[in-house]
């Protein structure tokens, strides 16, 4: 996990120093503990207060700074993983907005982007869950075994020991690796998300059985698996008590022979026999912790892929995208490269004053020919503008020479004016609203406001509506050049018609490439 | 929130043999600690004031083995039953939840579409998990050990015991204090995580929208101080907790320093035993620490206690349930019907009639409510004013009072917007009428003009989720087919030619015609008028 430790490693010093600090605040009850334990056997052999008065202090300094120390450690681990997400996701957009044809890969399967939005929530718990439990675990353990240390340097190594491997093993018990968790899990979830999706047509064609079986196979597989984890994790959890109370007896022994060859004071008896008890206290959350574990990393894991690097970005030198106010574009026998698809392969001219429509057959790859323009595919054959092959230009810059309508678009959840104002920034009130004629959506936008709320995905306008608000935000792009997928979906015959007309009218002397059925209407 | 809502052990079977076997456990693992207190205080106390050797505290060293042991074997079963019973729980729940909802029953799933349900029946469910097997568990120690251990060192030492009584009652008290007084500041700044950490996913949808327009360049610092924004929310809304937090944590230890420190100077006066002191000192913790532990687990299980109560919401609530069975249709006729969405104009539907030996066209602009007179016919729209009337065999009966189910059977539909099961094409077909062969699934293929070479693995190409094989025309075919398929009397046809730019319209004409001379009711939702060249029986937004 080369790619996703890049990001991790830079908050490093900050988790460390938390987890010490937490290590620290269980090291409190440690020294509360033994404290009270040399108070109360030293009182019962009835010394003059004042020998006492020290120990009181300490165990009420041990009893404040453990929540202290401990409520220090929470805010700056938090802190430390928050701005670690913060950077990855960053990353991730990075990655993603450099190689465009990963994301197209990415987002045709169902929902994954929601799913790569949680993921990189979930590797912070590899900091949060898993590593800084751990290593609080190992600096209390130590401080304790200091104190054992010096009272009984002996019996130091032995508890030394048992904690080092309860340390190691109790975490590698409870440790799932099974990545498949996430796999079922995601199973059930897509079988229940499709289930209610599809619930009307289920409905009225009467195959809800068969949907509520794949789910309850799925959920009894899940069971299974949790099923197991549980034994592992019960089973963690007993080796954790069980090497508690191995210790309690064996520092009894220890305690008893050197308490009766003089090699400790008697108040130091209950000291060493109650040590144990907390010792091992840091181990307590991690059993659940780590029987979470192969979620995290399988998370973590499809994170680092998303991060590579690639190194052979912009090798080759491009030509500069032609000027002119006549555009030309000939597609000659242009095939995009699909995975598992063997597309055929198309020709057309678009030209000033001829509109190139692409129809066909649904599946035939229409929009997948948009895309092999714009460079977010490969291609076979030849796209060329003006006499230059489209791939010899960057698709930066055929992109930023477009105003293009693409299947995919997207309402971002803000304002009406913002999600206009991405075509074009310099736009102004009156040339929004201009656009807004074209598409027929004048009156409601008049009506609801520029400054209204688009609601997440759109969610506050109807489909037709979102489609043109979509359409009028591409023609508020400037440009001499106009690509249209599927502009008219979800439209009526009669407003496709008129706002037809309109486009051709606005472009009358610019080139125009369209994506519909719908060809009649363009003339 | 309740802690415990009764609604659970109706809905969950489970839950009931896990709540006794909860109680149980942590009522044993109570007497566990209090012998285990016994024990080594008792040791401490032989070795160091009675100066006794190893050989003559054999047997307590036995019993503490065997006490650390059978701790061991209930902590485990702790975890196992935990675990398990969680995950059986939790799969109950969705069951049920599932059964009322593909059952139909659930109303919410048609008024608020799925995606609230859906994310209900999945997230919200797992949410459940650390309330099954980290909350519930750790109340029933709560509740059952401080008491117990309680009355233990009570028993001892009554001082102690009145500490314990003053100060035990503090960290639930203090924590409901906290909660009040912080509660609403904090739901608003969840409000605000929420929209926040919307952002990204907002982002990555829009990645291609972005880039079109030469804009995705820009975004970078807008991540960067949108992440750094959603830090600082986050960080406030968990100092609140973790300051709570630390509050309940400085009660406990000092409640247990106090009970210390009194006991020492009790042991210098020589009102107490070495043997008690300790005896209550290692007990003391067992007081506080559980009680603390809930409080913390209490925050990480409301987000699915939440889930919980609106799950029960949605088992609780009844839909009116009509009986009459109807099997033989000769009209269908509605008056004027009004249905009221929120934030939007009310939709009104024309008064109309369908009959058979016609296209029934039903025309309107986007928005005018076609598919909402299709959702009331369907039975999915079930808030409306006026009526239904269907015609059986003389008898005129209102769509509220017939059985709904059987009232589907007689219904057959292409929706605007497909959406298939995880299932081959061939599958998919066999759902409108399971008794066909695969010729006569080509021969309907044909019709709808789908050319099966077309696709990747014939009849036994994948449909669904998972695979995007095919395009969006392609499966309108398919479901226009199925629906074609189905033996039902009323052939419900929603915008059959939107994305499917192929069929030639003689070819849907033809189907269509095929249908009717069978005598089936066909009703069409179109915006091409000319289409079938009939008027059409409703006229949507008229007004």
């Amino acid at each position: 996990m080369r790619n996703l430790r890049r990001y991790l490693r830079t908050q490093t010093n900050l988790m460390l120093f938390s987890g010490l600090i937490g290590g620290l605040s269980s090291a409190m009850a440690v020294g509360l503990l033994a404290t009270s334990a040399w108070l109360i056997s030293m009182a019962s052999m009835r010394p003059p207060i004042l020998v006492l008065e020290v120990a009181i202090v300490a165990v009420r300094f041990f009893g404040l700074s453990r929540g202290a120390l401990r409520y220090v450690s929470r805010l700056i681990e938090h802190k430390a993983a928050l701005t670690t997400i913060s950077n990855l996701r960053i990353g991730i957009y990075l990655s993603l907005e450099r190689k465009v044809s990963k994301y197209f890969s990415l987002i045709s399967r169902g929902g994954l982007l929601r799913r790569l939005v949680s993921d990189t929530e979930t590797a912070q718990d590899l900091w949060l869950r898993l590593a800084n439990p751990w290593i609080g675990a190992i600096v209390s353990g130590v401080c304790g075994i200091g104190i054992v240390d010096f009272l009984l340097p002996k019996l130091a190594l032995i508890l030394g020991g048992i904690l080092a491997m309860a340390i190691f093993f109790v975490p590698v018990l409870a440790l799932r690796w099974e990545s498949t968790q996430q796999e079922i899990e995601e199973s059930v979830f897509d079988s229940v998300v499709q289930a209610c999706d599809s619930i009307q047509e289920s409905l009225i064609f009467g195959y809800q059985e068969n949907v509520r079986e794949e789910i309850d196979e799925a959920q009894s597989a899940l069971r299974r698996i949790d099923i197991r984890s549980g034994l592992s994790t019960g089973f963690a959890v007993f080796v954790h008590t069980i090497s508690v109370g191995a210790s309690v007896v064996i520092a009894a022994a220890f305690a008893t022979k050197a308490f009766q060859s003089g090699e400790i004071a008697g108040v130091n008896v209950a000291v060493l026999i109650l040590l144990p008890l907390v010792i091992f206290d840091g181990l307590t959350g991690l059993p659940a912790a780590f029987s979470r574990a192969g979620n995290i990393f399988a998370s973590a894991k499809s994170i680092d892929g998303l991060l590579v690097v690639d190194s052979q970005e912009l090798t080759s030198a491009y030509e500069c995208f032609p000027d002119s106010d006549n555009y030309q574009i000939i597609f000659d026998k242009t095939v995009p490269i699909l995975v598992n698809t063997n597309l055929e392969p198309f020709s057309g001219i678009a030209d000033l004053g001829s509109i190139l429509v692409l129809r066909g057959k649904s599946g035939s790859g229409k929009s997948s020919i948009v895309h092999a323009l714009l460079g977010f595919l490969e291609y076979e054959g030849s796209i060329t503008i003006n006499g230059i092959e489209a791939s010899h230009i960057s698709s930066e810059e055929r992109i930023a020479r477009f105003s293009v309508l693409l299947q995919q678009d997207h309402l971002f959840a803000t304002s009406i004016r913002e999600n206009m104002k991405i075509a074009n920034p310099l736009a102004s009130d009156d040339e929004i609203m201009d656009a807004f004629k074209i598409v027929e959506l004048f009156d409601l936008v008049t009506e609801v406001g520029l400054d209204t709320h688009i609601g997440a995905y759109g969610h506050n306008f109807s489909g037709g509506e979102r489609q043109r608000i979509k359409l009028a935000r591409a023609l508020l792009h400037p440009s001499q050049i106009l690509i249209l997928d599927e502009p008219f979906e979800f439209l009526d015959y009669a407003q496709v018609t008129r706002i037809a007309s309109r486009i051709n009218e606005l472009t009358a002397n610019k080139t125009l490439i369209v994506v519909s059925h719908l060809e009649f209407a363009l003339n | 929130m309740k802690p415990l809502d009764p609604r659970l052990l109706r809905y969950s079977r489970s839950s009931r043999g896990f709540l006794f076997a909860g109680a149980l456990l942590a009522l044993l693992s109570a007497i566990l600690v209090i012998g285990q207190a016994v024990a080594i205080s008792s040791l401490v106390t032989s070795i160091f004031q009675d100066k006794r050797n190893l050989t003559s505290n054999h047997k307590l060293i036995i019993f503490i083995l065997g006490i650390f042991l059978l701790r061991g074997f209930i902590n485990f079963s702790v975890e196992y039953l935990a675990s398990r019973s969680s995950s059986r729980m939790r799969n109950e729940l969705r069951a049920v939840l599932l059964d009322k909802v593909l059952g139909g029953q659930a109303q919410e799933i048609f008024d608020e579409g799925p995606a609230t349900i859906s994310l209900l029946a999945t997230r919200g469910i797992d949410n459940l998990d650390s309330y099954f097997s980290r909350f519930l568990p750790q109340l029933f120690i709560a509740a059952s050990v401080p008491l117990v251990v309680g009355i233990a060192i009570a028993s001892k030492d009554l001082t102690s015991g009145f500490i314990i009584l003053a100060t035990v009652p503090l960290i639930p008290l203090f924590g409901i204090f906290i909660g009040r007084f912080t509660g609403s500041a904090t739901q608003k700044r969840w409000q605000t995580l929420a929209t926040l950490s919307g952002y990204f996913l907002d982002l990555l949808t829009g990645l291609p929208t972005l880039k079109v327009f030469g804009r995705s360049k820009h975004q970078e610092a807008n991540l960067e101080k949108i992440g750094l924004q959603y830090r600082d929310e986050t960080m406030k809304v968990l100092k609140i907790s973790f300051l709570s937090a630390l509050a309940l944590e400085v009660i406990a230890t000092l409640s247990v320093a106090l009970i210390a420190v009194s006991i020492g100077l009790r042991l210098v006066g020589g009102s107490l035993t070495l043997k008690s002191g300790l005896f209550i000192l290692i007990l003391a913790p067992e007081v506080y620490w559980p009680i603390r532990q809930v409080a913390s687990y209490f925050h990480a299980a409301a987000e699915g206690v939440e889930a919980a109560s609106r799950i029960f919401t949605i088992l609780d609530s009844a839909t009116e349930q009509g009986e009459m069975e109807i099997s033989q249709i000769d009209e269908i006729s509605w008056s004027e019907l009004v249905v009221t969405y929120p934030n939007r104009a009310n939709v009104i539907v024309p008064a109309g009639r369908i009959t058979k030996n016609r296209v029934n066209l039903i025309v309107g602009p986007s928005g005018s409510g076609k598919s909402t007179l299709l959702a009331i016919l369907l039975g999915f729209q079930r808030s409306y004013r006026g009526e239904i009337l269907i015609t059986s065999s003389g008898h005129s009966h209102n769509l509220r009072r017939v059985e709904i189910s059987s009232w589907r059977k007689q219904l057959s539909w292409l929706s605007q917007s497909v959406n298939f099961p995880r299932a081959s094409v061939r599958e998919i077909l066999l759902q409108g009428d399971c008794n066909l062969t695969d010729d006569q699934l080509k021969v309907v293929l044909t019709k709808v003009e789908l050319d099966l070479a077309d696709l990747p693995f014939g009849l036994d190409t994948n449909l669904g989720r998972i695979s995007e094989q095919l395009s969006v025309g392609q499966k309108r075919k398919i479901a226009l087919a199925r629906a074609l398929l189905k033996p039902a009397q009323i052939l419900l046809l929603d915008e059959p030619s939107a994305s499917v730019d192929d069929i030639g319209e003689l070819g849907i004409s033809q189907a269509i015609q095929d249908e009717i001379a069978s005598g089936k009711f066909v009703v069409l939702v179109t915006h091409r008028i000319g289409l079938m060249g009939e008027d059409p029986v409703v006229v949507m937004g008229a007004n």
